[in-house]
């Protein structure tokens, strides 16, 4: 008897080898017509027998799986990977970020030990929650932002506001008075993202607006104090780094998500707002690494003995744990050839693009996964090589959600259900991908768990009905423009 | 038509060997009312759902008969006992009746039926402290 590789492969359940012990049953003439009753001996053993030949092919087909990449799956995937291709999986990791916590100016000083405030999205199901892991003081009339190496701003009328902003590429460090405060436009990089620490900030500040505030650097004041929204001082902010209650991208939300604190404090208000590269995380959440991508690690490993780099080497390379790290802040991977800062190359070169489960990358990050490419070169002689993170490209979504008023659903726990929905559904998006509004954003809106009955429909129309991201663009979906509405 | 000893089925006994409750290994086919008879045994003998491919076909009521049953519950189980058992083609009428001989402590459960053929068969299980011990009559 020749077998083929699906006889290996599938297992034969239970009412299978069944019918196949009855039929040899007929054919060796067993009696089995005369088995009249359900608990007949002759039934349960053949019953019973069936049963453990369907669990030996189980284990068979799980153990043959096992030992072939394309089929391996689950716990018997991460020995073979490991045992034939040395390559660990990637464990889960928190979202953390920063949030900023918003006084009142008639509250009290509240001092915060790390882990004692826990902020959480709004609603009673699916709520994503987040504890701070750093310590600070919440006073009116003062904004702490950066944490202990951070800096302290203390408004010497006992109001006014501050805002931090980043304006472009390669902007130097600078403090504007506006109506009513003044604004500091951090140093940036290349890529327009902020640069500036708190104790270069602190000096800017002492010295442009020194009748208004009296600014002093935390620590070693070595933080990079990022972007905020208009402050009031007279309210007093703290900038506070928080971490997910649990692993998993589902922590990975959205700025400027509707959020409450947890462990209530009087008139304490929280929020999300960009921080840097257009998000408010600074370590992005994932879930273990999934088999699809493990095995392409695997299979990409294989592009890398090569006398010459291939594409596959470059994704392997990009997804490699980079140095120092507990996993690898990559999801996504496109290597473009022949491209180089932006542009078609005229000499050979190689850009790889690179976003994480939330889109792009700090230049830490980026940094240490260009790291990987190097030392000894994992690119040929004569080659140009760059690693560059994908840009966010925010996406707002504004529409109505439609809700039935006897469904008894509350605005806030579908709002909620919507985001954890879309916060899913970004996960799935590769760079460059285009997003389909009405076709395809409006029906993941429409179905979040467990409202899908309760949402008659989500009205996207006013939208585009497809947002086409460049080709180092990363789409990043942002719901809280959308409104809701009873029916 | 009068019934043949094949007419109710062909089994193997459950209830062979020096103590009576072990399965038939040269397993020889058994015919006639001890294949009813074993057939109430495993009825009301095997826990409910343990049979996957019919899960409602048994209960074991010894297993639920203990010193603080209350008539009630012991009522309760005569009707479940009952209505399994009737449910068989095979069999006219079921009778079931449980006792509980505090002199002993043991529940004393005493099956009896009538065959399509009209033949009378009797099952009594004692369920005690010890086990469970099955006599035919």
């Amino acid at each position: 008897m020749s077998y083929t590789i699906s006889d290996l492969i599938d297992a034969i359940d239970q009412p299978t080898y069944f019918k196949r012990l009855m039929d040899g049953h007929q054919a060796n003439g067993v009696p089995w017509k005369s088995w009249l009753s359900t608990r007949n001996i002759g039934l349960s053993l053949t019953q019973i027998a069936s049963k453990m030949f369907a669990t030996l092919s189980g284990i068979g087909a799980a153990t043959m799986r096992g030992m072939l990449l394309d089929y391996s799956v689950g716990a018997a995937l991460k020995l073979f990977g490991k045992s034939q291709y040395q390559i660990e999986k990637t464990p889960a990791a928190f979202t953390s970020g920063r949030f900023i916590m918003i006084g009142v100016v008639s509250a009290p000083t509240f001092s915060f030990s790390a882990g004692q405030l826990t902020v959480g999205t709004l609603g009673t199901t699916n709520v994503r929650t987040f504890k701070n892991t750093d310590a600070g003081t919440l006073k009116p009339g003062t904004v702490n932002l950066g944490g202990q190496n951070g800096i302290s701003i203390t408004s010497k009328s006992g109001g006014g506001t501050v805002r931090f902003i980043a304006s472009g590429p390669n902007v130097a460090l600078s403090v504007v008075t506006v109506l009513g405060g003044f604004v500091v436009f951090n140093k940036t990089d290349s890529a327009g993202n902020p640069i500036s620490t708190g104790s270069e900030i602190a000096t800017a500040i002492n010295i442009a607006v020194p009748t208004l505030v009296s600014a002093t650097a935390l620590g070693a004041g070595s933080a990079i104090i990022g972007v905020t929204p208009i402050l009031d001082m007279g309210r007093g902010a703290l900038a506070l780094n928080f971490q997910a209650t649990s692993p998993g991208p589902e922590w990975n939300l959205p700025i400027d998500s509707p959020l409450v604190l947890k462990t209530s404090y009087p008139g304490v208000t929280v929020v999300n707002p960009e921080y840097r590269f257009g998000t408010w995380i600074v370590a992005q959440g994932d879930a273990e690494e999934s088999d699809d991508r493990y095995k392409l690690r695997c299979v990409s490993r294989w592009g890398t003995i090569g006398s010459a780099a291939n594409e596959d080497a470059y994704v392997y390379w990009a997804l490699q744990v980079p140095t120092g790290y507990q996993s690898s802040p990559v999801q996504h991977v496109k290597v473009l050839s022949g491209y180089w800062l932006g542009a078609m190359a005229t000499f050979p070169s190689v850009t790889v693009v690179i976003a994480g489960a939330a889109g792009a990358l700090s230049t830490d990050d980026v940094d240490a996964v260009s790291n990987n490419f190097y030392n000894p070169n994992k690119f040929p002689l004569g080659f140009q090589f760059s690693a560059v993170s994908a840009s966010n490209l925010a996406v707002p979504i504004t529409g109505t959600t439609y809700i039935f008023r006897k469904s008894g659903a509350q605005i806030a726990d579908v709002q909620a259900a919507q985001i954890n929905a879309i916060t899913a559904y970004q996960r799935t998006l590769d760079i460059g991908q285009p997003i389909y509004t009405v076709g395809k954003v409006a029906g993941v809106l429409e179905t979040a768990s467990p409202f899908s009955a309760a949402i008659r429909n989500v009205d996207l129309s006013g939208m585009s009905t497809v947002i086409t991201p460049g080709a180092l663009q990363f789409p990043l979906l942002n719901i809280a423009g959308m409104n809701y509405q009873y029916v | 038509m009068a019934a043949t000893d094949e007419s109710l089925g062909i089994d193997y006994s459950c209830l062979a060997g020096p103590d009576g409750d072990d399965l038939d290994l040269t397993f020889t086919e058994m015919t006639g009312p001890s294949v009813l008879l074993e057939d109430a045994y495993k009825g009301v003998t095997t826990p409910e759902g343990d049979l996957w491919w019919a899960p409602a076909d048994s209960v074991d009521i010894t297993a639920q008969l203990g010193e603080s049953t209350d008539a009630a519950e012991r009522q309760a189980i005569k009707s479940r006992a009952s209505a399994l058992l009737s449910s068989d083609l095979r069999v006219r009428d079921v009778g079931v009746d449980i006792k509980y001989d505090s002199a002993s402590r043991t529940q004393r459960v005493t099956i009896t039926e009538t065959v399509i053929t009209g033949q009378k068969l009797g099952l009594v299980l004692t369920a005690g402290s010890n086990g469970v011990s099955v006599e035919k009559f």
